[in-house]
């Protein structure tokens, strides 16, 4: 018969049922006998939840429910792959919890564990510094000239352009070699306190809109495993960008569901802040805009 | 966060707390203001962001110089001593072993909302200043 492995969803042929290993992952499955007797309920409470098998997922040799049908009532929480990663290897571990809640963020972040925090924190470091190492590398690599054409070009600019002088000079600055150690060197206490500022302001506002049920390690869980995704910006080019929209996305889901909030209450909490960023961002842009403008017709006017 | 039984072990609190220590010894020691730094928003339109003088507060607060930090940013002088007493408080609580007192939901709520009005105030203050000079 064929079955398939809750954790990482391939499939192998078998001939028996019980607790097997699947060949692809490792993860324990096991695959219930539909002839087996039930067990009888044990006595003084109704039956609790099934065990889970073989870790996220649907059951093994089970059809996943239709579109739209209820999700069931309770499930039985679990540990991220990465906290298993003595048992399991660590770079096994880090990549199957990259790939489950970056491709299955709402399975992933409505059955994870939010006990298990430090291996959250532990994962968004390293997935947010490996990241900013490789593209601080990358920027120094083609950088370093682009600095000294723009310091060139800026010595051609009237001086209405002044302002702007400082700005070169600090994207400059960023580009020497002792910018490259410092920022390096920062990185995974950078993004320890990133990770930790975020979580705090998103878990603030979620109180704001009552939807903190769960405490703040709900918040924390969602925020590292949706930092995860910090470790696109290694691309070059567009990295940065995918990785900043495509995370804010897994971190509004996962914190829905870690939170048990709905996802319009952690979308409200996840893009309160970038909302209002943007918005003064543009508010001031409009009047900037408006008064060079004005400043402009009155010199010609003159 | 707050009100954890386990009162003595190092919790997302004291994470705070250290955070809140960082930024004391990072204002004193490190020289950030040489950085050739100028917020993005203020080259491109002239005007200072929401959160523009924060790190002139930092640093003149953990100088020991309240009133050029108030004068830099009101919001980032209230941030920098909120973080300074959450990190003495995290130490006493640590050394005493008390648990962390828990508030009620609603005056948290009241608090994050006087915080996001605060923002917006010391946004206005800033503009004004910066128009009016």
């Amino acid at each position: 018969m064929l079955a398939r492995c809750a954790r990482c969803q391939g499939t192998f042929s078998t001939d028996r049922f019980g607790v097997q290993r699947c060949p692809h992952c490792g993860s324990e499955v096991l695959l219930a006998d539909p002839n087996a007797p039930a067990p009888a309920a044990p006595e003084g409470g109704p039956p609790g939840p099934p065990p889970p098998a073989g870790g996220f997922g649907p059951p093994p040799g089970t059809l996943p429910p239709p579109p739209g049908a209820a999700p069931p009532p309770q499930e039985a929480e679990l540990p991220a792959p990465f906290v298993e990663r003595a048992q399991r290897g660590f770079f096994p571990a880090f990549f199957q919890t990259w790939k489950l809640s970056a491709l299955e963020p709402a399975a992933f972040f409505r059955r994870v564990r939010i006990d298990q925090t430090g291996s959250a924190v532990w994962f968004a470091v390293i997935a947010t510094t490996v990241g900013a190492w490789v593209s601080t590398l990358f920027g120094y690599l083609g950088a370093a000239g682009t600095a000294q054409q723009l310091r060139e070009a800026l010595d051609q600019l009237p001086a209405e352009a002044e302002r702007w002088r400082s700005v070169i000079e600090g994207f400059a600055t960023e580009m020497t070699v002792a910018g490259l150690v410092g920022r390096l060197l920062s990185a995974p206490l950078v993004s320890l306190v990133a990770l930790y500022l975020g979580a705090g302001v998103a878990h603030l506002l979620l109180l704001l809109f009552r939807g903190a049920q769960r405490g703040f390690a709900a918040t924390l869980t969602a925020a590292g495993y949706a930092s995860g995704l910090g470790l696109l910006t290694a691309v070059p080019g567009c990295g940065g960008l995918v990785a900043a929209v495509w995370s804010a996305v897994v971190f509004i889901i996962g914190l829905g569901a870690t939170q048990r909030c709905g996802t319009g209450k952690a979308a409200a909490a996840v893009l309160l802040p970038i909302a209002l960023v943007c918005a003064c961002g543009a508010a001031l842009a409009a009047i900037g805009i408006v008064a060079a403008i004005q400043s402009a017709s009155g010199s010609t006017s003159l | 966060m707050v009100g954890s039984p386990k009162a003595a072990r190092f919790g997302h609190a004291e994470v705070f707390a250290a955070i809140g220590l960082l930024s004391f010894l990072v204002a004193r020691f490190v020289p950030v203001l040489s950085v050739p730094y100028v917020c993005p928003v203020r080259a491109l339109a002239g005007i200072p962001c929401a959160t523009c003088g924060m790190t002139h507060a930092f640093v003149a607060l953990a100088h020991g110089d309240p009133v050029a930090a108030l004068g830099a940013s009101p919001l980032g002088t209230l941030v920098a001593a909120a973080a300074r007493a959450f990190a003495v408080a995290a130490l006493a609580r640590a050394a005493s072993g008390a648990p962390w007192p828990r508030l009620p939901s609603r005056a948290v709520r009241a608090g994050v909302a006087a915080g996001l009005c605060a923002l917006l105030a010391n946004w206005a203050w800033l503009v004004v200043r910066e128009v009016a000079s």
